[in-house]
């Protein structure tokens, strides 16, 4: 059902809407979007309340840098997607989300986590088992890019493989995920 | 690059993700002008992408949205706060900050010098008139006491004039003028005598001053004997008349100099003016 709203709307409409300060446009904008761009910062945070505070500050951002959006130079969602990273990322670096990882952390440690490298989010175990099925190069590159906004030269750096195998590895990695979303 | 192979490089992937360089962007869009249709495979990349996260993650709380939508509402309010604040606030920093009111003092200074210039130069130009105007004011007063003296003269004068005249006038009086004799041939005198009140006035034409112990007698010749009228002196420029003694039925009068005070009988040698009625 979801998919059908989202095959209805009209983006360029929705980009006049949201240009014209129209607040329909951003209830529609919340609908379609919000839970993929939460999915990306919950991603980064690994904390729900936080996640959401960031979330509002990202749609709040938005609203206010939409005149700034070209739709000749990229694809909204993907502009959308840079300003949730990027406010996730600064999250990242203040004093006060390094302290909590570090409560955060000892207490991972104490309930016996796997560990704090790949923290698991307990709410999403019934949906990640589904694309965990990806093998573990694809979920890589694909965290990398997708919900840490690596660039491909950044990708081929940190993975240390060239520039044209991360593309192919993208499109491999997306191909597969298609494959596992649509069944 | 061909259609088929373009979608089989990957970069449509890295395009929607927003991983891609500037220089493959440019490819990317320039490909999409090319081949529009390549948009519906944007479209369902976005598509599997969006799902694919959806998928690794829950949703948001439910009350988020309107959440969302309050704090937008509150933004805008803000903003206009803020825009009228922003607007005070540029009023505000009018107000002097250090510099400028340093330099207002400087300015405060450089006034209250000019004023005190200006009014120095005010007052040394009042000075100036003010002693102008006073030593106009002594000449003035000189001048004044000057006219004054003078009126004073003239007041006495034409009293002397004034009384003369009235002498003159009064119908009753008669003028002997007394001529110089041998000793002195030049000088005169005239007698202004009233026959209805006997009084006599001496008016001095020319006598010579006499010498400091003497002193002019008159005298009036009443049945062939001299009668004493008095003593004068001679004033210089004086047009007064001075008043004798009274006398009747004259039949002479003369001026002898006698010593000061005069002589009860007259020195006929030093005889000066006779005249006769």
């Amino acid at each position: 059902m979801g998919k059908e709203v989202k095959q209805l709307h009209d983006e360029s409409h929705l980009i006049q809407l949201l240009k014209s300060r129209d607040k329909a446009g951003m209830s529609m904008l919340y609908d379609n979007y919000s839970h993929a761009l939460f999915a990306v910062i919950n991603q980064v945070l690994n904390n729900q309340e936080l996640s959401e505070d960031v979330l509002q500050e990202c749609f709040i951002k938005i609203w206010k840098k939409i005149e700034s959006f070209d739709s000749s130079k990229g694809r909204l969602y993907t502009w959308m997607l840079n300003i949730a990273r990027n406010l996730s990322i600064d999250v990242t670096r203040s004093k006060d989300f390094k302290k909590s990882q570090k409560v955060q952390t000892i207490d991972n440690t104490v309930y016996g986590s796997e560990g704090t490298v790949d923290p698991i989010n307990v709410d999403t175990i019934g949906l990640t088992d589904v694309v965990d099925q990806l093998k573990p190069e694809y979920q890589s590159i694909i965290k990398l890019i997708y919900f840490q906004g690596y660039t491909q030269k950044e990708v081929s750096e940190e993975l240390d493989i060239p520039l044209g195998t991360v593309k192919t590895r993208v499109k491999a990695a997306i191909d597969k995920l298609r494959n596992v979303i649509s069944r | 690059m061909e259609k088929e192979e373009f979608i089989s490089s990957g970069l449509l992937e890295l395009y929607v993700l927003g991983a891609l360089s500037s220089e493959d962007l440019a490819v990317v869009n320039g490909m999409l002008k090319k081949y529009p249709d390549l948009l519906e495979e944007v479209k369902q990349l976005e598509r599997d992408l969006i799902d694919y996260a959806e998928k690794k993650s829950p949703k948001p709380s439910v009350g988020l949205k309107n959440r969302l939508l309050d704090a937008l509402d509150s933004e805008e309010e803000n903003q206009l706060i803020n825009s009228t604040t922003t607007e005070e606030s540029t009023i505000k920093s009018i107000a002097p900050t250090k510099s400028q009111s340093q330099y207002g003092m400087w300015l405060m200074m450089a006034a209250s010098i000019a004023l005190l210039i200006v009014s120095l130069i005010f007052n040394y130009l009042q000075y100036q008139d003010i002693s102008k105007a006073k030593s106009v004011i002594a000449s003035l007063n000189e001048e004044r006491s000057v006219l004054a003296n003078n009126l004073d003269t003239y007041k006495s004068s034409f009293e002397v004039a004034e009384s003369k005249i009235q002498i003159l006038r009064d119908t009753g009086n008669v003028t002997i003028p007394m001529k110089g004799v041998e000793l002195s041939p030049n000088s005169l005198a005239l007698i202004h005598w009233n026959r209805n009140t006997n009084e006599t006035f001496i008016d001095i034409a020319s006598l010579p001053q006499p010498p400091s112990e003497m002193q002019y007698q008159l005298w009036a010749i009443v049945d062939g004997q001299p009668v004493d009228l008095g003593v004068f002196d001679v004033i210089d420029n004086s047009l007064a008349m001075q008043q004798m003694k009274t006398i009747g039925k004259p039949q002479a009068f003369a001026v002898t100099l006698e010593k000061k005070g005069g002589s009860p009988a007259p020195t006929l040698e030093q005889m000066y003016v006779l005249g006769t009625v």
